[in-house]
């Protein structure tokens, strides 16, 4: 079965993929901040709102994975939002993650790049962990 | 490859196609001849002299371990570059050949140009790999050549992919690129070495047009075997550990270096032109070929 990307149960089941990499555990031994990936709304592939989830990341650990607050949003150190197709392209392997995230499409809205870049095999491996989970798709991009 | 290969079946010169004035890399050819004929031996370095006496060691260590860089980086990008050229050669694509024949000239003359600021300005003659880290090691040392050299037994259009991606989007475009521009902003505004950056300028704008045809040959591979997109997006991540750690090593933890360099400048320019670059390649993805030229042709 699987789950909506952005979904409250999809980021719980990242959360445990996350917990499961070895190599994320090596690449992210020293990052010590949450941070919150956000899909932005887009009615027309049947998003009416923006959906976030929730990382809480700290040395290698994840200690938790959930839908993102707007509370979590203002105090996470580390906001990285793009709009939905960039997002399933990512997802589903089409668009390499460090390159998106170069290329703006999608865009480090909080937090430094400089600190960012020292973590690209992490962030590589974040999202390995999240390709590995059975996601449903917005409609329009299934 | 066997020996029937080695043999032409006609001149493309000689038939009424000519030489195809309206391509691409043809009018990055004549660019070439234009702007790429400068002399490293004619820079004047006199000044540079003098003003390397009065930088600080931790100033002059800089320096040396950037040039370090350069010069190995260049010397790498002008022994790697023919196996390349070769399938270039052997797909009969005689226009994207002759700007090959100034593209490889114009490195060799790179890496003598970094070569002679050791030695006339530096007078280092020491082992200068001990700036090489470990990052840097595994881009030059290994992934380069290897990518390029791969071409020898493979010329898939998904090697020339992985190749491409390795010289052209990573080591020139991001590595060189963004090396040599924030050098010549921290030489510009200290208004130091201007034989050293005055060479720095003319490089940089010899190296927009290799990435310029790096562009135009990822754009074209796309074009005809739309699959090789994929192969781009894999290296790339690939690569990226690689190329993001050989900026951060080069910062040792630091936000700015001894000469002011700042690693947030690093990256936000790195960014920029990867950002560009990036998006005339997609353009491909779902467009011919002579449709892009217009979009390239605007980019040099």
């Amino acid at each position: 079965m699987g789950y909506e990307i952005f979904s409250d149960e999809w980021a719980r089941h990242w959360g445990e993929q996350v917990k499961q990499n070895m190599a994320y555990r090596t690449a992210a031994a020293s990052w010590e901040w949450p941070l919150v990936l956000l899909i932005e709304r887009d009615p027309s592939v049947g998003i009416t709102e923006d959906r976030g989830v929730y990382l809480d990341l700290y040395h290698g650990e994840c200690r938790e994975a959930r839908a993102a607050t707007k509370h979590d949003i203002e105090q996470v150190p580390f906001v990285i939002q793009g709009d939905a197709y960039t997002w399933v392209e990512v997802l589903r392997g089409k668009l390499e993650a460090i390159s998106t995230i170069m290329r703006g499409k999608l865009r480090l809205t909080k937090g430094n790049m400089s600190t960012l870049a020292g973590y690209v095999l992490a962030a590589q491996e974040l999202v390995k962990s999240a390709q590995g989970l059975e996601s449903v798709y917005p409609e329009g991009l299934a | 490859m066997a020996s029937a290969m080695y043999r032409h079946d006609g001149f493309q010169s000689t038939t009424h196609e000519g030489l195809r004035q309206n391509l691409f890399p043809m009018r990055l050819y004549h660019k070439a001849k234009k702007l790429g004929t400068w002399d490293p031996c004619s820079l004047d370095f006199g000044k540079d002299q003098e003003d390397w006496k009065k930088f600080s060691p931790e100033e002059q260590e800089t320096f040396i371990r950037l040039c370090s860089l350069f010069v190995a980086g260049e010397e790498s990008v002008t022994r790697d570059l023919l196996p390349l050229m070769m399938v270039i050669s052997q797909e009969g694509r005689v226009e994207e050949e002759m700007f090959l024949t100034t593209f490889l000239w114009e490195e060799a003359k790179h890496t003598e140009f970094f070569r002679r600021f050791l030695d006339e300005v530096v007078k280092d003659t020491s082992d200068l790999s001990r700036f090489h880290s470990p990052h840097y090691r595994t881009v030059f040392y290994e992934e380069l050549p290897k990518a390029m050299f791969a071409l020898l037994s493979d010329p898939s259009p998904e090697a020339m992919a992985r190749a491409a991606v390795t010289y052209h989007m990573i080591v020139e475009g991001v590595l060189a690129e963004t090396g040599y521009q924030a050098f010549f902003d921290v030489i510009e505004a200290r208004n130091v070495t201007p034989g050293l950056k005055e060479g720095i300028g003319l490089l940089k704008r010899d190296e927009s047009r290799h990435i310029a045809w790096g562009v135009y040959l990822l754009s074209r591979l796309i074009a005809e075997h739309p699959s090789v997109w994929d192969v781009i997006q894999e290296r790339m991540g690939e690569l990226w550990p690689h190329a993001i750690g050989v900026v951060n090593e080069l910062f040792e933890g630091k936000p700015t270096n001894a000469l002011g360099q700042s690693l947030d400048d690093f990256i936000h320019y790195a960014q920029e032109q990867f950002a560009t670059r990036m998006d005339r390649i997609e353009l491909a993805r779902n467009k011919s070929l002579s449709s892009i030229e217009q979009v390239l042709e605007e980019g040099v």
